[in-house]
């Protein structure tokens, strides 16, 4: 073959094997996630009246979020425990990932898989076996009766918001924990021994080096689980008793017993919105500040 | 410079060290070194990849523990002593810029951990970056800059510091030919002007040779020699250092008469009286070392004290040279000569070895050593 | 001091995975206690509850249906994740950007939300809902698990390994079957596996989208929410240490691989 028409035809597979590869990826998430997403919007502009669906549009909905205190402080409610929760695994995981990145040398896989089994076993089993520790009559209320510390259970362990913290950051810590090995994992010890050689103590060498080169993998997990926990609607219901209502959980009722899927759509909505503007914002305030132009420069 | 500061007591050395060892579970990186750095000179170790020269210079820098033995600098033990507490500064391969800072921050880091006044670090910085023209990139990125701009940045960043010795870690090993040369210019110029202690580490002879005032040759851990370039090139003292530095045809034999600066050999071309390098012992394995350009060929041949007809096997055209490669009753023997020779591939010519230019070395090359015959 | 640190690192770690996994121990130690309620004292050891599950039809039942599910989520999420992460890893194109994203963004959406949409598609669609509506629902928020394990082993793998391959005559698709393939294939395994336990675990969706028939989770899901029955701490611990077997089990299948690879690579190479 000539060697113009051997490069189209390397061209031509290559390009084929592409779109072989994107399409139908690609289409597969367009068609099961942003179809129904897109129709989950559309719906938001409907009305419900009883049983019936009115398909004329009405900005009603919307203006029942945003008028309503009770709706926006659920979704302020949201962001704040994502990124309380998001800030409190983040101080949590990262001794551990550091420990796990600079000071295990033969067990690093064990320890990070080990780190996600409690993942595996799903949303009831976790949310179940916390409600048996924290319980009035669990282990932890017993535990304590039995050691003789406390003479009553304390009944503020389950059904608070102290359990909803406690289990979401059970949750969400193993993300947290990846993202941050993964950056602290990739940081070239040569930049610590060149910050050391010019003096720096080893408090000096975090925060001047350590921290600036892994922030990358801070933010994204901050992100992650930020998202992550404003969006979760079992641990709260199931053991945050009063405490546990979330704009998801509202949104759970309109689709169950309430029946306003136009409403329910609605919140739906104004979360993912209240979401994806906190994430391009975060997004775009660190690639802006010192730490993140450097390292977006680099291009890695 | 240091004459013969190896030999001297340590008494106006900057950097001692003695017995220096170092053990990664079995494997002897270093196998008690000892040696001194005077305090103005540009002193290279040189030696193939595995000798331990980048291990000695880890320890010197405190990234490794030393195993045995010990350093001290200006008379002070530098062992248990963290990296940022020792008043040594290095240069890293990798450069290892802090990619989330920019040049000048990057330069200014070490000045700035001791708390100098902002005006103060400002003025130094940019008086730094103006002795290797680097200026102007004072605001950009590492990752912004070219390898050579970089090992430049990478360069300032540590002698800003003054310390009382550089350790550079083959800073040129990622330029090209050209970027390298015109470096080592800069480098030795650097340290002139400086008047600091350069410590470099190689495995490029001619960039040993080119840069150092005082060259180590290490090898599997150990010194093998010391010396200044010309007195390492003239008179090697073993058969690794005359192979490793320019290469030399090395006959090996036994020795049969030694004294204090002759010795002569029995070899297979017969017993060979020559220079003897220090430490050679009647009855010791030997080598009798002439290098390429010290054999002759044909008629010129018939001057030498040793004489021998050769199989030629190869003749490689190198320009101005060429590249003559005989075989002796199967041995090796390679000789340079002038474009003009008439030599031809096959031919059965007469070799010598010319007067004044032999030399008797301890040792033999080990198989390990000898890849090209 | 430093000594100080690396202590109270690993104090910290330790204490870590500790909480971790302390309330799924604490739940198998009373799966195997006779008291009905999970307090101390403890009481005798048994086996009743085991039995308990093992006898119960309606669990079995449940377990048959998850299984119906898993497997085919398996395989979906499997091809899936190994043409996404080819796409990613070894080509490049415009809007690259824009491709991850949607990738990864059934990972973000919250799954109540994603599954009212799916309620609200499946209902405006007229389809009903069954295990195949599960299987599709599942599979669209797992494959971003199996993309991105497949996606960093794929990184890993040297790339001028497959341009040896052309090279030495392959067409692309002998390339990918000789080559890249087996390079990826511990990352296919790890991914498969997660899929697997991912799918047999998942509540949220799957209680949105199933119709009559429905997996274990689900079917227990009442169960766990109200009632408190030691019997459930059994079946826990059961789908746990399943989970753990399959994981264990797909790393030592990992570690066996290649292993036996580096013994080939050796024997080969032996003179």
């Amino acid at each position: 073959m000539s060697g113009a028409r051997a490069r189209r035809s390397i061209e031509a597979q290559r390009t084929l094997a592409r779109r072989v590869l994107v399409l139908p990826t690609g289409l597969f998430v367009v068609v099961t996630c942003l179809l129904p997403l897109a129709l989950l919007f559309t719906y938001s502009f409907y009305r419900v009246d009883f049983v019936t669906i009115i398909k004329e549009p009405t900005l009603a909905n919307y203006w029942a979020v945003v008028a309503s205190p009770t709706y926006r402080k659920l979704i302020a409610k949201a962001l704040l425990y994502g990124g309380g929760i998001a800030a409190l695994t983040a101080v949590i995981a990262y001794p551990l990932a550091f420990f796990i990145a600079k000071r295990v040398r033969v067990y690093k896989a064990a320890l990070l898989t080990a780190m996600l089994v409690p993942l595996y076993t799903g949303d009831l089993i976790r949310i179940f076996a916390w409600r048996v520790v924290l319980g009035a009559e669990g282990v932890l209320n017993s535990f304590l009766q039995w050691a003789g510390i406390t003479s009553q259970p304390i009944w503020a362990l389950l059904f608070s918001p102290f359990a909803t913290i406690v289990v979401l950051t059970y949750n969400y810590l193993p993300f947290m924990v990846i993202a941050l090995w993964a950056s602290l994992e990739a940081l070239d010890q040569a930049y610590v021994e060149a910050a050391m050689d010019l003096g720096a103590s080893r408090t000096q060498v975090f925060l001047k080096v350590v921290l600036p080169l892994t922030s990358p993998g801070l933010v994204a997990g901050l992100l992650m689980v930020l998202v992550l926990v404003a969006g979760d609607y079992l641990t709260p219901q199931l053991v945050g008793g009063s405490s546990g209502v979330t704009i998801t959980s509202a949104v759970h009722d309109m689709f169950g017993a309430a029946f306003d899927w136009p409403l329910g759509s609605a919140l739906a909505w104004s979360l993912l919105a209240a979401l994806a503007t906190v994430v391009a914002g975060a997004v775009y305030a660190f690639a802006r500040s010192p730490w993140g132009r450097g390292l977006i420069l680099r291009g890695g | 410079m240091p004459q013969g500061v190896a030999a001297a007591n340590g008494a106006g050395a900057l950097l001692v060290a003695r017995g220096l060892t170092k053990h990664y579970g079995d494997v002897q990186a270093v196998r008690g070194v000892d040696f001194e750095l005077p305090s103005n000179g540009f002193v290279t170790i040189l030696g193939p990849s595995g000798c331990g020269k980048t291990t000695i210079l880890r320890m010197i820098g405190g990234f490794e523990s030393i195993t045995a033995g010990d350093v001290t600098i200006d008379g002070r033990s530098l062992a248990g002593m963290l990296p940022n507490r020792r008043p040594v500064n290095t240069v890293f391969q990798s450069y290892a810029l802090f990619p989330h800072l920019t040049v000048f921050d990057n330069v200014a880091f070490g000045l700035r951990l001791r708390r100098h006044d902002r005006a103060e670090v400002r003025e130094r910085v940019v008086n730094a970056l103006a002795t290797v023209q680097m200026t102007a990139m004072a605001m950009r990125y590492p990752s912004q800059l070219s390898g050579g701009q970089q090992q430049r940045v990478a360069l300032v960043r540590a002698f800003i510091n003054e310390p009382r010795l550089l350790l550079l870690d083959e800073p040129l090993g990622a330029l090209d030919l050209k970027m390298r040369r015109h470096m080592q210019v800069e480098l030795k110029d650097l340290q002139r002007r400086l008047g600091l202690t350069f410590l470099y580490v190689t495995h490029d002879q001619e960039e040993a040779f080119a840069l150092s005032d005082w060259v180590i040759v290490m090898n599997a851990g150990r010194i093998e020699q010391q010396g200044p370039p010309a007195a390492i090139y003239h008179a090697p003292d073993n058969a690794f250092v005359a192979d490793f530095i320019g290469g030399a045809n090395l006959v090996a034999g036994t020795v049969v008469a030694a004294s204090a600066e002759r010795a002569t050999i029995d070899c297979p071309f017969g017993t060979v009286a020559a220079a003897g390098a220090e430490g050679v012992a009647v009855g010791q394995e030997a080598s009798l070392c002439v290098r390429a350009e010290h054999v002759r060929i044909g008629p010129e041949a018939a001057a030498c004290p040793v004489r021998f007809a050769a199989r030629v096997r190869h003749v490689v055209f190198q320009g101005n040279t060429k590249t003559v490669e005989a075989r002796v009753e199967g041995l090796p023997i390679v000789a340079r000569v002038g474009h003009g020779a008439p030599v031809e591939t096959g031919e059965t010519v007469t070799m010598g070895f010319a007067d004044g230019h032999l030399r008797i070395v301890r040792g033999v090359l080990a198989p390990a050593d000898d890849e090209a015959r | 001091m430093r000594g100080l640190l690396e202590r109270l690192l690993q104090v910290h770690a330790g204490l870590v995975y500790g909480l971790m996994y302390a309330p799924i121990l604490l739940m198998g130690l009373f799966s195997f206690n006779s008291a009905k309620f999970m307090a101390f004292p403890l009481g005798a050891f048994t086996l009743a509850w085991y039995r308990e599950v093992f006898g119960d039809s309606r669990i079995l039942g449940g377990l048959a249906t998850t299984f119906t599910v898993a497997i085919p989520v398996t395989l979906t999420t499997t091809v899936l994740g190994t043409m996404a992460a080819l796409a990613l890893v070894r080509h490049a194109f415009r809007f690259k950007l824009v491709y991850v994203v949607l990738l990864v963004l059934p990972f973000f959406i919250p799954k109540i939300i994603f599954a009212v949409a799916q309620v609200i598609f499946l209902s405006e669609a007229g389809v009903a809902k069954g295990l195949v509506t599960v299987w599709i629902a599942q599979s669209v928020i797992i494959a971003p698990f199996a993309t991105v394990i497949i996606a960093s082993v794929l990184f890993r793998a040297d790339r001028r390994l497959e341009e040896a391959a052309a090279d030495l005559g392959a067409t692309a698709w002998q390339t990918f079957r000789l080559v890249t393939l087996p390079l990826m294939k511990n990352g296919i395994v790890a991914a498969a596996f997660i899929a697997f336990v991912l799918s047999s675990a998942e509540y949220t969706v799957s209680f949105f989208t199933s119709g009559r028939v429905q997996p274990l989770s689900v079917l227990v899901a009442s169960d766990f929410r109200f009632n408190l029955s030691p019997s459930l701490n059994a079946l826990a611990m059961l789908i746990v240490l399943f989970n753990v077997v399959v994981i264990v089990l797909s790393e030592v299948l990992r570690r066996r691989t290649a292993r036996r690879r580096a013994s080939q690579l050796a024997a080969m190479t032996m003179p």
